[in-house]
């Protein structure tokens, strides 16, 4: 049994990682998961969360990425992991002043009072807060471990 | 003289449009090679989403999705993909014309909805008479996923209302550089992707036992969906990939006559050039021997 597993994430418009990893935090719609070599079959769906993966030692990019993953699905089998996700950021674009940006405009959104449907719009709105929160977490922590 | 003049003016004119055409081919096969990047980088993720709902319809006992059901009434919906530009061949009339050979032959489909993106579109089925109830003008030369998934999700939507029984999308499919075909292909009801024999190494045998999270069937709910997307996104993907190469295509022919015609234009030059000089000295020397 190897130390290692294969990962690939994959968005509709581009294949960002396809690599082998020791380790990787998978945020699950109901939390996070780890996923260590050798782990058994799975098929779940993603939920909007940051996605950490640690690379072996050994190579040259040894050392941990974070993006930001909104919805999708993953799976493992054969100690491969495919993550799909709809919508995946790498941590290293994100900025502290665009995440801020971000939150504000989304935190100043109301829902127009002529909405068809509110309670999709307030929850639109509230998800995209919750995605500009997260970004702001995001870049303030790699901004503080320095990358 | 003024036949030489004259020639001399077109010879001057198929050069410059000789190089115009020579800049849009390679215009079009710049745009052709990020085009056909852009629309490999989305492959695996299609295929991993088809794989994904084929290995729990596999699965789950019986799939049954509204989104697999079609009903028989309802009207059907038609989505026609054509380009902004033209000067690229045959792309537009061959789309076009499958599209109506379609609607001739499901009437159904005639008289129901009849949705389209690209200006080139508008003209020729106005021309037909054909009522287009939507235009979609915001995709352009690169269609984002998230305006692909936002237009699939009303299809999907629609459909899942019972409003229309059917969503086809009428597409020039890519299958490489050298062969492109126009396409009408059923986007809902979805027809589930055949289940690829599981490509076990020994271990397990068949189909892995998968830990669903959550259940099978929640998660069929919002794959299906996804699929649809993709799929959408691919028809959109496949169409401007194709767009290019047809263009490319075209204007390569359209340099390469350029360049004969000019070949053809320089002889005839020079020949009137020839017989203007030939007349000249018949003249000179008939004038001289006149004097003697």
């Amino acid at each position: 049994m190897s130390n290692t597993f294969e990962c690939q994430l994959v968005t509709p418009e581009a294949k960002l990682l396809d690599e082998a990893l020791v380790y990787a935090s998978v945020p699950a719609w109901d939390g996070l998961f780890g996923v260590l070599p050798g782990r058994a079959p799975l098929l779940a769906r993603l939920g909007l969360g940051e996605l950490t993966v640690r690379f072996p030692d050994s190579t040259a990019a040894g050392g941990e990425r974070s993006f930001l993953v909104d919805g999708g699905f993953v799976k493992m089998a054969d100690n491969k992991l495919t993550i799909l996700a709809e919508k995946a950021i790498p941590a290293e674009t994100l900025t502290e002043t665009d995440a801020k940006a971000e939150l504000a405009e989304a935190q100043a959104r109301q829902v127009p009072s002529d909405a068809a449907d509110a309670s999709a719009a307030g929850e639109r709105i509230a998800h995209q807060r919750r995605v500009a929160e997260l970004k702001l977490r995001m870049a303030q922590k790699s901004r503080t471990s320095g990358i | 003289m003024a036949k030489t003049r004259e020639i001399k003016k077109r010879i001057k004119a198929v050069a410059n449009i000789k190089r115009i055409t020579r800049t849009m081919q390679m215009i079009a096969t710049a745009k052709f090679s990020a085009a056909s990047q852009r629309a490999v980088a989305g492959r695996p993720y299609a295929e991993a989403i088809f794989g994904l709902v084929g290995e729990l319809a596999a699965a789950g006992e019986g799939v049954e999705h509204p989104l697999l059901a079609g009903s028989a009434e309802g009207e059907e919906l038609t989505l026609i993909l054509t380009s902004d530009r033209g000067l690229c061949g045959p792309y537009n009339g061959s789309v076009l014309r499958t599209a109506m050979r379609h609607f001739a032959a499901h009437p159904q489909a005639k008289s129901g909805d009849i949705e389209l993106v690209g200006k080139k579109g508008v003209n020729f089925l106005k021309f037909n008479g054909v009522p287009v109830s939507a235009h979609h003008a915001q995709f352009g030369d690169k269609p984002q996923y998230e305006d692909v998934e936002r237009l699939a999700q009303t299809y999907i939507d629609r459909f899942s209302s019972g409003e229309v029984s059917r969503v086809r999308v009428v597409y020039m499919k890519y299958h490489s550089a050298g062969r492109q075909t126009p396409e009408v292909l059923q986007l809902l009801p979805f027809e589930t992707p055949e289940a690829k024999p599981a490509q076990g190494d020994g271990q397990g045998g068949g189909a892995a036992y998968y830990e669903f999270s959550p259940s099978a069937p929640e998660l069929l709910n919002e794959l299906l969906p996804a699929a649809v997307k993709v799929t959408l996104y691919q028809c959109f993907n496949d169409a401007v990939v194709s767009e290019h190469v047809a263009r490319m295509v075209a204007m390569k022919a359209a340099t390469d006559n350029a360049g004969k015609m000019g070949k053809n234009l320089t002889r005839v030059y020079n020949r009137a050039r020839q017989a203007q000089i030939t007349t000249e000295l018949t003249e000179i020397i008939s004038g001289a021997a006149a004097l003697e």
